[in-house]
């Protein structure tokens, strides 16, 4: 498997230094990693607009043409790509609420600290591994199979399940939902009884429901309410684990 | 009828108008008085009651109810015309269930004087006790307070009430008279119970209130003293400067450039440490900053990892109060420890802020029935600290979690955007 990783970044300094670290990182994993540079945010949006297909994108706040910011907005809300980990990294400890809107993965301060990118790779590493399984469904033309890193939220109706998918279509089939959990990582999360919730694409999160990305309301059932909260923190606090 | 009947009956049409008064000031949600309300309500109470003790036709009295009710509704201004219309025939079928009621518990219809009184009786106690129950579901401020114990021990003072009167009139053994000192007694009973417990809870309410002012202003203290700590570290590197640039030009001058950058990377160090937490969410670094400082300076070592927006999330008092009392716990928790150490870890996500504070302790915890109790000596004073983290955060609807081993102590609170 291969990972492919970007960084934009108008100081060189900091650009190889991150090169060289997450290079250093991927010797000792078993996966390959391909790392591509970018000096300016223009030509960072240009490329993205090809299949460029990348996991992780270490993105400047102070980008001198266009702000990390708006190339932040330009992925999630031009191109609407909800899967790519923006890591933002800045020589400063304050930040506008415009970047946590974009909900990027961390943040990292400059000069970068191994210690501090070494743990976010692995736990975007171990994250991939959650995302890259797969719930297969029945069909009329048998078993398919979808990344659960791909499906938004699960609804079940009458012994129908639908999964609600990254890209907007709907996916329908016969079942529980209680059978369907089982093959789930713990990002996703009961809401209540006809609904599970990948926690990736929560948009808000209030006390009693949560706001998908894609503008979907989903309430949170007071019978569920307790142990909602708890996978909830757990899932801030990065403690999933395989 | 007699002069005690009609004492009676203007008594009962009394304390039924403060009932209404009482259920129209929650269903119009307004507290401004004046004197034209104040009047509607006298009208209403004068009429009524002239109208049952003098012209005995239920459909009369029907009629003189409903365009009192609308008089009184017509004086919350400020309310919705379709709520003021509808006031009158809600109450009217309200007491008009609660008569029924009344009647059927007491045995049914009857000519008996006697039994009218206590039916009207059994009438206004049920009237009383569906205003605080519909009190409670639109939570009114004085039961916001109250616990569902403490609600239902009111409800079932009024119900065992009521229940005593229906016995009372079952029992053909005992004279009239008694049936209606007794019954009458048990009214006013329930009215005096309910001042009682409304004086109290209000009581309690401005109690909790000082305290919380009380505490707001020890919060505001530790915040001005770190403005003023700040102020005075300002002038002190104002004045370092002169002498650095003093320092650096005479460097220059001698063209000792491996000396001045030496110079000035010692200068960045010193200006790094400046600062312990620069988020530019200014209550967040005022406290923190303080109780950083506080912490370092007594021999703590400190790590932070905080990610929030510069934007203020939550109310300040609040951040104010949790931030605060975490950290005054977690220090002097620390200090009992061989290795006083605490992190501190605050993300922005989704919305949600999570707030993370750890020490290293000396393992002792005092715990009862799930509760965490204080280890500190002087009980009184510093038990609120935790409890007040734990309203404030209650209020929110968040959540906080303790967790502990033998030698880590972690607070987590969680809270909802």
């Amino acid at each position: 498997m291969k990972i492919k990783i970007g960084i934009c970044d108008d100081e060189r300094a900091t650009c190889a230094a991150l090169e060289k670290a997450i290079c250093k990182y991927y010797t000792s994993s078993d996966l390959s990693v391909e790392v591509s540079v970018w000096y300016d945010g223009r030509s960072l949006m240009n490329d993205l607009k090809k299949e460029l297909q990348l996991y992780i994108l270490f993105l400047d706040i102070e980008l001198p043409d266009v702000s990390g910011v708006e190339v932040g907005k330009y992925i999630r809300e031009t191109i609407c790509d909800e899967t790519l980990q923006i890591v933002f990294i800045s020589s400063k400890t304050a930040y506008a609420m415009e970047l946590f809107q974009i909900h990027p993965y961390d943040f990292l301060i400059k000069p970068v600290s191994e210690a501090g990118l070494f743990k976010i790779l692995k736990d975007i590493q171990s994250m991939m591994r959650q995302d890259s399984r797969y719930l297969t469904y029945p069909t009329k033309d048998g078993l398919k199979r979808v990344a659960v890193g791909d499906v938004r939220y699960i609804m079940s109706a009458n012994k129908k399940i639908c999964l609600c998918m990254n890209d907007g279509t709907e996916i329908s089939f016969t079942g529980k939902l209680s059978e369907v959990s089982g093959e789930l990582p713990p990002i996703f999360i009961r809401a209540s009884k006809s609904f599970m919730v990948n926690v990736r694409y929560i948009d808000t999160c209030s006390y009693d429901h949560v706001t998908m990305r894609g503008g979907d309301y989903i309430s949170i059932s007071q019978s569920h309410r307790v142990s909602f909260r708890q996978s909830f923190r757990r899932s801030i606090e990065g403690d999933i684990s395989l | 009828m007699n002069l005690p009947d009609i004492l009676i009956t203007l008594l009962t049409e009394l304390i039924r108008t403060a009932i209404t008064y009482k259920i129209a000031q929650v269903f119009f949600t307004d507290d401004e008085n004046d004197i034209i309300r104040y009047l509607a309500y006298g009208i209403s109470f004068a009429a009524t009651s002239a109208v049952y003790l003098l012209l005995h036709s239920p459909i009369l009295n029907l009629c003189v109810t409903l365009a009192c009710l609308l008089l009184i509704a017509f004086t919350y201004h400020s309310s919705d015309i379709k709520r003021r219309i509808a006031f009158g025939p809600i109450i009217l079928s309200l007491s008009a269930i609660l008569d029924t009621i009344s009647v059927y518990m007491t045995g049914g219809m009857t000519d008996n004087a006697i039994y009218g009184q206590v039916q009207s009786f059994v009438s206004v106690m049920l009237y009383l006790l569906a205003y605080i129950i519909y009190r409670r579901i639109s939570h009114g401020h004085i039961y916001k307070s109250m616990s569902v114990y403490e609600w239902i021990s009111l409800i079932g003072i009024l119900a065992v009430s009521i229940l005593c009167l229906v016995v009372l009139v079952s029992d053909a053994g005992i004279s009239s008279r008694t049936v209606i000192v007794i019954s009458f007694a048990l009214l006013l009973n329930d009215i005096v119970v309910y001042y009682l417990f409304s004086a109290l809870s209000r009581r309690y309410m401005s109690e909790r209130e000082a305290l919380l002012l009380k505490e707001q202003m020890g919060r505001y203290e530790a915040d001005l003293s770190a403005h003023l700590e700040q102020e005075d570290r300002l002038r002190a590197v104002r004045h370092d400067m002169k002498h650095h640039l003093l320092e650096l030009k005479a460097l220059a001058e001698a063209s000792q450039y491996d000396e001045i950058s030496e110079y000035i990377s010692d200068m960045q160090l010193e200006s790094s440490t400046d600062e312990p937490i620069d988020t530019g969410n200014q209550p967040v670094d005022s406290i923190l900053g303080y109780m950083m400082r506080h912490a370092e300076g007594s021999g703590i070592r400190v790590i932070s990892h905080i990610t929030i927006p510069e934007d203020i999330i939550f109310p300040v008092y609040d951040l104010t109060v949790i931030l605060g009392n975490l950290m005054d716990n977690a220090i002097e928790n620390t200090l009992k420890s061989k290795d006083p150490c605490l992190s501190i870890m605050m993300k922005y996500t989704m919305s949600c802020l999570l707030i993370s504070i750890s020490n290293t302790y000396d393992g002792a915890v005092n715990e009862s029935g799930g509760k965490l109790l204080t280890t500190k000596s002087d009980t009184a004073s510093h038990g609120i600290g935790l409890s007040s983290v734990r309203s404030v955060v209650e209020r929110n609807h968040g959540e906080l979690t303790i967790d502990y081993d033998k030698e880590m102590f972690t607070v987590k609170v969680m809270l909802y955007g």
